[in-house]
């Protein structure tokens, strides 16, 4: 598998969170040829180190590379249920990580107190957390902006809700929100990791053809959708998202889209609000981007601008939005809502809901397959799919094996898979044997 | 062996080496990429590919674009080399490694630049870049005419110009100008005050207004009459002041020869005209007649020829003044005293037309063309210095187009004053706080 070895550094991190170490480790070609990267190469090393109660930060072959929307890193960890659990972080998460000469990153142990991962200029070092510990998210990400010789690019932060062992915790991405709704953060804070701080100074030599491959596959992208429906598009392709979109129709100010994505899928709102906990009659304008489409779709129904306060709110203390709207009255106010926000974030019980997926929506897709990604994949079946990845499942896990966005994969079912290896090889041979290695590798990442 | 220098005047200093180049003309059409913040999603792919052209590697910290996002504000803004004009970069460099094109394109002579990074200190948008491991400056060189960035953004935030080659409007207005004057001045022989061709008649807003005040009466006809030059104004703005007043073409003409000076602080109010006007009016209202009219240098050049205006007495001291002032800044009488233009700036007020300088095409401190050639001396040098597109105060200005004639990148525009404009301060005022 040389053809894919090549857009990899070679290189894993090890990190030893209870003696702070690092440790960097050649990539092997067997985990390569047998698993390809992403998701499949995390499932191998987490069963390398279970011992060690480890956590894999992964990136795929193309992530980073001119492939549309080549931004994905999948984080794999055990849950404490026993099931593996693929969480998926967008924007510039996995280019930071392998921009640092870093393809995989291994946690291993427990801090004894609060700790940072920081990869800054191809060095990995493990921090004391205790500047960001008990604060919420957006203070947390201005320190650690503001520390180091240069701002991270990335930071993933487990908030004040995963501190306090809140089950409904869930990482952010900066101040965007994440995918996660399986506790992921929950994972990090018992392990003594705060946050994971990335400012990636290298790069990854692609083929130079692939600027006009790639080109070709963005034409094809944004010839799939109508720019003035940019916003809401990916609603119109949920269920039950009439409140969603009208939300966004009236507050939406700006669309953002993850790296090298011809489809700008998040939003930021903006929106004036009185905080009802100070005394003021002054409206304030807020806003804020996410990530979270589901989170968003579950919080949407509650009171008009309540939902954007409340969903920002979320994101600021590291809770599941999803979680938080599966509690939430209609006739509560705003008040008793904040207040509600606050005590799941405090809760340390465990209980069958904490565990079970926090997803709203009841689409189309099975809870095990949803929930083994994270949870928080939009449901959006790839109807018109041409090739064998026709179902919701195999396209999410064929995107989280490559390294790109799964969203994009599945709004965009005419991208076939094949289209995407030939980013990676043009012969045909090897084309061949990539996608039955892939098949393979998402029969057992499904049946997992 | 060479003896070593012993004084300071013998040692080389790098003007000896590589001068500064002589200033020259600008390029005809400069190329610039024009940034559209409100397009741009952060995807990045620009540095991508900048970085792809740099390193051959996909390395966004080896690009020569940066991207900076507010999460907060929900904005991204790409910071690029903006090749002004007058390069800071350039005249920073210790080691003359800048160097202007004569295509307009900046670029850094690799086998003279020494990493010592003060460029990225001295250009206003930090526009060179630092790679962090190599330490190497990375500066956009507009890929030699075709950047790879433009051609591969995705929502077309970015958008490669080449600045306009053809200044037409002046070969328009100085035409306009000259037969003006000779019509007013020659043809129709000091009729400028009161101009009446049988039932058609155009008098000047200011002397109606003191006629009113004198004889204490309004002859509606009258009224109706000044009101036509009201309307246009109305309409069309201050263009009276920039393309028709014979006055103001005697000032431009005179203003091409003299040297400026500046004026004392005192004179520099724009409040001093309505002052001027109050006294016209308050005046004439006095002594029983058109007071100002008398020494009024409209009037004054308008019967400067021919048989019935013969210049005289105070008349005479009024065009040496008033030239005088020309010394100090252009248009000097139409900035701070004519009443005239005092009448027609309260009527611009609730005017139609305005001038739009587009935060997008505007390259502010980089260019500052508008502001160098307006005679009228409202455009903000400060704001663009700040990075901040200026404001047209429309009741001061007198319409002659300069700024949209000069401006090499389309960013100077007549709008009507409803329409919306390019995104403005809110997007540069992001920025300043991202930097």
């Amino acid at each position: 598998m040389e053809h894919v070895k090549r857009f990899y550094n070679g290189r894993i991190a090890l990190v030893h969170l209870d003696s702070s170490s690092v440790e960097l480790l050649p990539l092997s070609e067997g985990i390569i040829a047998e698993n390809i990267g992403g998701a499949a190469v995390n499932s191998a090393l987490l069963k390398e180190y279970k011992d060690y109660e480890p956590l894999v930060f992964g990136t795929g072959p193309l992530t980073g590379s001119f492939a549309p929307a080549s931004c994905l890193m999948v984080a794999t960890f055990l849950s404490p249920m026993g099931d593996v659990r693929h969480v998926p972080f967008m924007l510039k998460a996995g280019p930071q990580l392998k921009f640092s000469g870093i393809d995989f990153m291994v946690i291993t142990g427990k801090a004894e107190q609060p700790c940072i991962i920081e990869l800054l200029n191809g060095i990995i070092r493990v921090l004391p957390g205790d500047t960001i510990t008990g604060i919420e998210i957006p203070e947390a990400e201005r320190i650690l902006m503001a520390s180091g010789t240069a701002s991270p690019e990335t930071v993933l932060i487990a908030g004040p809700a995963a501190e306090h062992g809140s089950p409904y915790a869930c990482v952010s991405m900066g101040l965007w929100g994440s995918l996660d709704k399986v506790s992921l953060a929950g994972f990090m804070a018992s392990k003594g990791l705060r946050a994971v701080t990335m400012n990636a100074s290298g790069g990854i030599a692609f083929p130079q053809e692939n600027i006009l491959v790639s080109q070709e596959m963005v034409k094809t992208i944004r010839d799939g959708y109508q720019r003035k429906k940019l916003p809401v598009a990916i609603y119109e392709m949920m269920d039950g998202a009439e409140d969603a979109k009208q939300l966004i129709k009236r507050f939406h100010k700006k669309s953002h889209a993850c790296y090298h994505c011809p489809f700008p899928c998040m939003n930021y709102l903006e929106y004036k609000w009185i905080d009802p906990k100070q005394d003021s009659r002054r409206k304030k304008k807020d806003g804020f981007y996410f990530s979270d489409h589901e989170g968003f779709l579950a919080m949407a129904p509650k009171k008009s601008v309540d939902a954007l306060i409340l969903m920002k709110r979320c994101i600021d203390i590291g809770l599941d939005p999803c979680a938080v709207a599966n509690r939430l009255d209609q006739n509560m106010s705003l008040m008793e809502a904040l207040d509600l926000i606050a005590n799941m974030a405090a809760s340390s019980k465990e209980s069958e809901d904490a565990m079970a997926i926090g997803s709203y929506s009841k689409g189309p897709v099975s809870s095990e397959i949803h929930g083994l990604f994270g949870g928080g994949i939009p449901r959006i079946l790839p109807d018109a799919a041409t090739d064998s990845f026709e179902t919701w499942g195999k396209r999410v896990a064929v995107s989280m094996i490559l390294g790109i966005c799964p969203i994009l994969m599945l709004l965009f079912p005419n991208i076939s898979v094949a289209d995407l290896l030939k980013l990676i090889t043009a012969q045909n041979g090897d084309l061949k044997s990539l996608q039955d290695v892939i098949s393979s590798r998402i029969q057992s990442i499904l049946t997992t | 062996m060479q003896k070593p220098a012993e004084t300071p005047e013998e040692y080389l200093s790098i003007d000896d080496l590589r001068p500064l180049p002589k200033k020259r003309r600008l390029p005809r059409r400069p190329p610039v990429i024009v940034f559209n913040p409100k397009k741009c999603t952060g995807c990045g792919t620009c540095e991508m590919v900048c970085s792809s052209r740099n390193v051959s590697m996909v390395a966004p910290a080896s690009s020569s674009v940066k991207v900076l996002r507010s999460d907060e504000q929900g904005t991204n803004f790409a910071i690029l080399c903006l090749h002004c004009r007058e390069p800071l970069c350039m005249e920073a460099c210790p080691t003359r490694a800048i160097e202007k094109g004569d295509d307009g394109i900046v670029r850094i002579n690799d086998l003279f630049c020494v990493e010592c990074g003060i460029c990225t200190m001295a250009c206003p948008e930090s526009a060179p870049l630092v790679e962090p491991t190599t330490g190497k400056i990375r500066k956009c060189d507009l890929c030699e005419g075709d950047p790879l960035c433009v051609k591969h953004c995705p929502e077309g935030a970015l958008r490669f110009y080449r600045g306009k080659s053809v200044h037409w409007i002046k070969y328009l207005r100085w035409p306009v100008q000259f037969l003006v004057f000779l019509f007013l001045v020659v043809i129709l022989v000091g009729t400028f005050c009161y101009f009446k061709a049988g039932a058609v008649s155009l008098p000047c807003p200011t002397g109606t207004l003191q006629n009113i005040a004198a004889t204490k009466t309004v002859v509606l006809t009258s009224l109706a009459s000044a009101m036509v030059l009201i309307g246009l104004t109305f309409v069309f703005g201050r263009f009276f002041c920039g393309w028709a007043c014979p006055f103001g073409f005697f000032l431009d003409l005179v203003g091409k020869i003299t040297p400026k000076f500046g004026l004392p602080a005192f004179l520099k109010s724009r409040m001093i005209k309505y002052g001027v006007l109050a006294g016209a009016v308050g005046g004439s209202a006095t002594l029983g007649f058109q007071a100002f009219c008398t020494i009024c240098p409209i009037g004054s050049i308008c019967r400067s020829y021919g048989p019935l205006g013969v210049v005289r007495g105070a008349e005479l001291a009024i065009f040496p003044a008033i030239a005088t002032l020309e010394i100090g800044e252009r248009r000097s009488w139409c900035r701070y005293l004519c009443p005239v233009g005092a009448v027609l700036a309260l009527v611009v007020k609730f005017g139609l037309i305005k001038i739009v300088i587009g935060a997008q095409q505007c390259k502010k401190f980089s260019c500052m063309q508008c502001a160098e050639v307006c005679p009228m001396g409202i455009i903000d040098r400060d704001a663009l210095r700040e990075g901040i597109s200026p404001q047209v105060p429309m009741s001061e200005c007198i319409l002659c187009l300069r700024c949209v004639d000069q401006c090499p990148y389309g960013a100077a525009k007549i709008r009507f004053r409803w329409q919306k404009t390019a995104p403005g301060d809110t997007v540069y005022g992001a920025r300043k706080e991202i930097l």
